[in-house]
């Protein structure tokens, strides 16, 4: 399906309920993927998503109807996923920041790559974001993954565009050195080269 | 040439630096002694790890060795550069020495490899499969949302319809200028009374120079002449005239700088009045569309003045003739104050 996001948008402000269920087909993936950049597991991501949604069906009154509209629901869904993480009380701990869960994400029990069905080189490189700091992580998910400009990301996380720049260099040599660190110790990840 | 002469000259020769008579006797030893043969081979043959050759990965060796003793490995610069190169942004000077870094440095390789593939892979994980009956919660969960809005949700439906007007800020001024005037008063008479101030100290001046006049004068009267007495009273008498003339042109003066001032304050005070009146209107026009009774027109002052403005008419008994201009927008064009109040107040 085509779909004209300023007219879709506009029918979901007029309150068309085929409408709004065509966007939230249009738009799940892509807030599923970025709600799972946030979670912990399946489970959470899926809840996260739901709520964004939801969040973005209260809100359809205030929709920008321009070009705009992406970044300000991809920034929309982050905060989302940081006011669920700060709710959510997974382990007990002195410092039960948003931070600190943020920076945690890669030490999850479960396997998110094989939850989310991914194999070969996109559970190893997704591993691999999943493993680097808070921030290089969020620009890389915004800029990498997502596909905002910088001036897009530096908006979303309210950073200065020279400091998205500078980071997310270096973001991308971390991820790159993760992802050789990880493809040495699993040894299968430079084999399935190709091979998505 | 022996073996041991042809393992002498091996390196010279697949430099190509021997003499003619030498190399052909090197590659003749080279093909009858097997040994000698194979140790040629691998010199010129390909490594299966790099794809470069013996002699290519000495070379390396070499340069490693001399960065080890001068300035250190170069990785970490390569390095700093290889995102840049990967997406083609470097300069043509910067691509060619990383170029050169990367066909030298096995790691780095690995690196730029990775930059390279990182896009693409990145890219396919932008949207991701939440699994069945997905759509169907959110639907049933947004679905559960449409009921009547609570305050709150009114309140912040409003506020969002609200600063979207392209005349918030303008309103705002009008809003903030009536808690100004509210908070400071009116200004107008403390100005005015200032003007009778200052009346009063000139003329006290004045007057204290008059009552000095005859203590001035009296050490010049001569007993018996009375003559430079008198010259110096009728001295005194034109300084008294002179005085008083004076005084009543300072006075002059004085009056005609006041009732400038004042009358440039009487056009502000109608202003701010006007102001009033309109974020008066405005208060009520936001009531009104937040509690659901909308208008349109609102924030717009009727064409008559504002409805403030007319409400002080009727009070005031004032009424809008031939000698109170009204501008298009509906305010006072003219200051009200009437040509005879300053005469007034000197009397």
């Amino acid at each position: 399906m085509t779909v004209d996001l300023p007219v879709l948008i506009a029918r979901c402000q007029a309150g068309d309920l085929l409408a709004w269920e065509a966007f939230v087909r249009h738009f799940q993936g892509r807030i599923y993927s970025l709600a799972s950049s946030y979670s912990r597991n399946r489970e959470d991501a899926r809840d996260a998503a739901q709520e964004i949604f939801v969040r973005l069906y209260e809100k359809r009154h205030a929709w920008p109807a321009d070009a705009g509209f992406v970044p300000w629901m991809i920034r929309t869904a982050r905060n989302v996923c940081i006011d669920l993480i700060r709710k959510a009380q997974v382990r007990p701990s002195a410092s039960d920041s948003s931070e600190a869960e943020l920076d945690g994400l890669a030490s999850g029990e479960t396997d998110p790559e094989e939850a989310l069905h991914l194999g070969g080189r996109k559970a190893l490189f997704w591993r691999a974001v999943r493993s680097l700091t808070r921030l290089n992580r969020e620009i890389i998910v915004l800029k990498e993954v997502q596909g905002l400009s910088i001036e897009e990301v530096a908006g979303v996380l309210a950073i200065p565009v020279g400091t998205v720049k500078s980071r997310s260099n270096r973001a991308r040599l971390e991820l790159a050195q993760k992802v050789l660190a990880l493809a040495g110790r699993s040894g299968a990840g430079g084999e399935n080269r190709g091979t998505v | 040439m022996d073996c041991r002469a042809f393992v002498d000259c091996l390196a010279d020769l697949v430099q190509g630096t021997l003499r003619v008579e030498t190399r052909r006797e090197a590659e003749d030893h080279a093909r009858s002694c097997s040994r000698c043969g194979d140790l040629l081979a691998a010199w010129t043959a390909p490594l299966p790890e790099s794809g470069r050759t013996a002699r290519e990965e000495a070379g390396s060796d070499f340069t490693r060795s001399v960065l080890a003793r001068t300035s250190g490995s170069s990785c970490s610069a390569a390095r700093d550069l290889l995102p840049g190169y990967a997406d083609g942004d470097l300069e043509a000077v910067d691509t060619d020495l990383v170029r050169a870094h990367l066909h030298d440095c096995a790691a780095c390789r690995e690196v730029a490899s990775v930059l390279e593939e990182l896009t693409t892979v990145l890219g396919t994980l932008g949207e991701l499969d939440p699994g069945p009956g997905f759509t169907t919660g959110v639907l049933q969960a947004t679905s559960a949302r449409d009921r009547a809005p609570s305050l709150g949700a009114k309140f912040e439906a409003w506020w969002n319809r609200l600063v979207q007007r392209p005349r918030l800020g303008f309103e705002f001024a009008y809003a903030g200028t009536l808690l100004l005037v509210l908070v400071l008063g009116n200004p107008a008479p403390a100005l005015q009374a200032a003007s009778e101030r200052t009346l009063v100290l000139a003329q006290a001046g004045l007057e204290d120079v008059r009552a000095a006049l005859p203590s001035f004068a009296a050490p010049f009267d001569v007993p018996g002449s009375g003559q430079r007495g008198a010259s110096v009273q009728a001295v005194a008498a034109m300084a008294e005239s002179v005085s008083a003339a004076a005084r009543d042109a300072f006075a002059r003066r004085v009056l005609i700088v006041w009732q400038a001032a004042a009358a440039q304050y009487q056009q502000m005070i109608a202003a701010i009045e006007r102001m009033a009146g309109d974020a008066l209107a405005l208060l009520n026009s936001w009531w009104a569309s937040f509690t659901g009774n909308d208008d349109d027109g609102a924030g717009e002052p009727p064409a008559g003045g504002s409805r403030y403005q007319q409400q002080e008419d009727r009070i005031s008994g004032r009424s809008v003739g031939a000698s109170t201009r009204r501008r298009p927008d509906g305010g006072l064009a003219s200051p009200t104050v009437p040509d005879d109040a300053w005469s007034r107040r000197e009397r």
